[in-house]
């Protein structure tokens, strides 16, 4: 397109800008329609039009028809198939079993992204920018929205279903089961978002993913950079981060695994501590060593705080409201992401170095894990809720 | 314009960055562009695939059981 059209890269970062804010301000509109009418009626539309826009992005003659189509309709259209609502509806689906199912979905979003992404390159290479919009639309249009059209299913209670493919109503509470007709009810858990917004938890979840945002992100467009001034080669840099992303598979899952027997909000924090470390290590530790010491300890929870967040809030909100919940956690996290990329680059050209900017979003991660480790998740969470003594059997 | 690789959620690649895992993936496999989207075309088309397979698989199962 730079080629084409004789725009520079600030031209097309500013569609990419605008589109990134675009769908992070519509996430919530979007989760509050899921909340009322389900996720096929969200999912299966977003995901026509967005198979759509690709496919005419293959007419782009001007920047404002990018914008329009990239930065707006696919931006919207992506908040409608993305994962506050698809994690939300799968949280109806898993109740013991919620995490690690929710880090599974991640997981394959994680592991298409890597195949995506080369793929694409390529095939612009090999073709041409137009041909590339066209194959990745018909791709969405093709595979995507069958898929969805086929296997989305609401919740098990509509089909006569239990969670978890249980053959009876299951009551869990801590590490003990029971079978129940009797569910317990968090004392947070509600309709309303409105006053889902009075209550602490959300806050200290949306505050953590706020830094979760920042640090992902200055990371994921400044890491090359960064790397380089450290006397770290290009090439090397992109095998360390090729590596993040492969053990961020493994953390992802694992993680997910292990919170779903033992709580979410301890690890949750644990998290943010390690990624901490992480941050410390690439910072102190000289050149080479660094870089290497930051993708073993940073890999592991590159994405982890998301299915971790978003079982939290199931588990503390119930999931009456749960797209509105977590589409409000992410709205969080894209203005993180958005703010510390921009913060990044001025930064780095204030000072010359990524120093200051790496060592303040690093220290921000001490207060996520704290704000997360707080979380009174024995007092909220429906998984540590017995039912009221008149309702039991 | 391409989808992140490196973050939870919906975003731009940064080009440099791309380039560089470009770089290295070319100086690893060796392989020319069209063999290239070749592979990674069908490891794509396989995710969906296999996913509709299993939901039809069990569909017919669950079917003929009930």
């Amino acid at each position: 397109m730079e080629a084409d059209f004789g725009w520079d890269r600030g031209a097309i970062s500013l569609a990419a800008s605008i589109g990134l804010l675009v769908n992070g301000f519509t996430q919530p509109f979007l989760g509050r329609v899921y909340d009322r009418y389900g996720a096929r009626k969200v999912v299966i539309p977003s995901l026509l039009v967005l198979g759509v826009s690709m496919v005419l992005l293959m007419q782009t003659f001007h920047l404002v028809f990018l914008i329009a189509m990239y930065g707006i309709v696919q931006a919207v259209a992506t908040s409608g198939a993305g994962d506050p609502i698809t994690g939300a509806m799968l949280a109806k689906w898993f109740r013991r079993h919620r995490a690690t199912v929710l880090g599974i979905s991640m997981a394959g979003a994680s592991i298409g992204g890597m195949l995506l992404v080369p793929f694409t390159k390529y095939l612009i290479d090999a073709t041409h920018w137009r041909t590339a919009w066209v194959v990745l639309g018909v791709l969405v249009l093709a595979f995507a929205l069958p898929a969805a059209f086929f296997i989305f299913r609401e919740s098990p209670d509509k089909m006569g279903l239990q969670p978890d493919g249980d053959a009876e109503p299951v009551r869990e509470v801590g590490r003990s089961r029971k079978a129940s007709g009797d569910q317990a009810k968090g004392p947070l858990e509600t309709e309303s978002w409105r006053r889902a917004l009075r209550s602490a938890p959300i806050w200290q979840m949306c505050g953590a993913y706020f830094v979760c945002g920042a640090t992902t992100a200055i990371m994921g467009t400044h890491f090359v950079p960064y790397a380089v001034d450290k006397g770290v080669t290009e090439s090397t840099a992109a095998l360390a981060f090729g590596i993040m992303n492969g053990l961020n598979i493994f953390g992802l899952v694992g993680i997910s695994l292990i919170s779903d027997k033992m709580g979410r909000k301890n690890l949750l924090a644990l998290v943010y501590a390690t990624r901490g470390l992480g941050y410390a290590a690439l910072l102190l530790l000289p050149g080479g060593w660094g870089i290497w010491t930051f993708v073993g300890i940073g890999g592991f929870s590159w994405w982890a705080t998301a299915p971790l967040t978003t079982s939290l809030t199931a588990d503390v909100y119930g999931l009456r409201s749960l797209g509105t919940m977590n589409s409000i956690a992410f709205l969080a996290h894209q203005i993180g992401s958005a703010a510390a990329v921009q913060f990044g680059g001025e930064m780095r050209d204030l000072t010359g170095s990524y120093f200051i900017p790496f060592a303040m979003v690093g220290l921000m991660l001490i207060p996520a894990a704290l704000s997360s480790f707080t979380i009174r998740e024995k007092k909220y969470s429906i998984r540590y809720q017995e039912p009221e003594p008149a309702l039991a059997s | 314009m391409i989808p992140i690789i490196t973050a939870h959620h919906e975003g731009a690649i940064d080009p440099d960055l791309l380039d560089a895992i470009m770089h290295r993936i070319d100086t690893m496999f060796g392989v020319d562009g069209w063999a290239a989207v070749l592979i990674l075309g069908a490891l794509i088309l396989l995710i969906p695939v296999s996913l509709l397979t299993v939901y039809v698989y069990y569909r017919y199962r669950l079917g003929g059981r009930g």
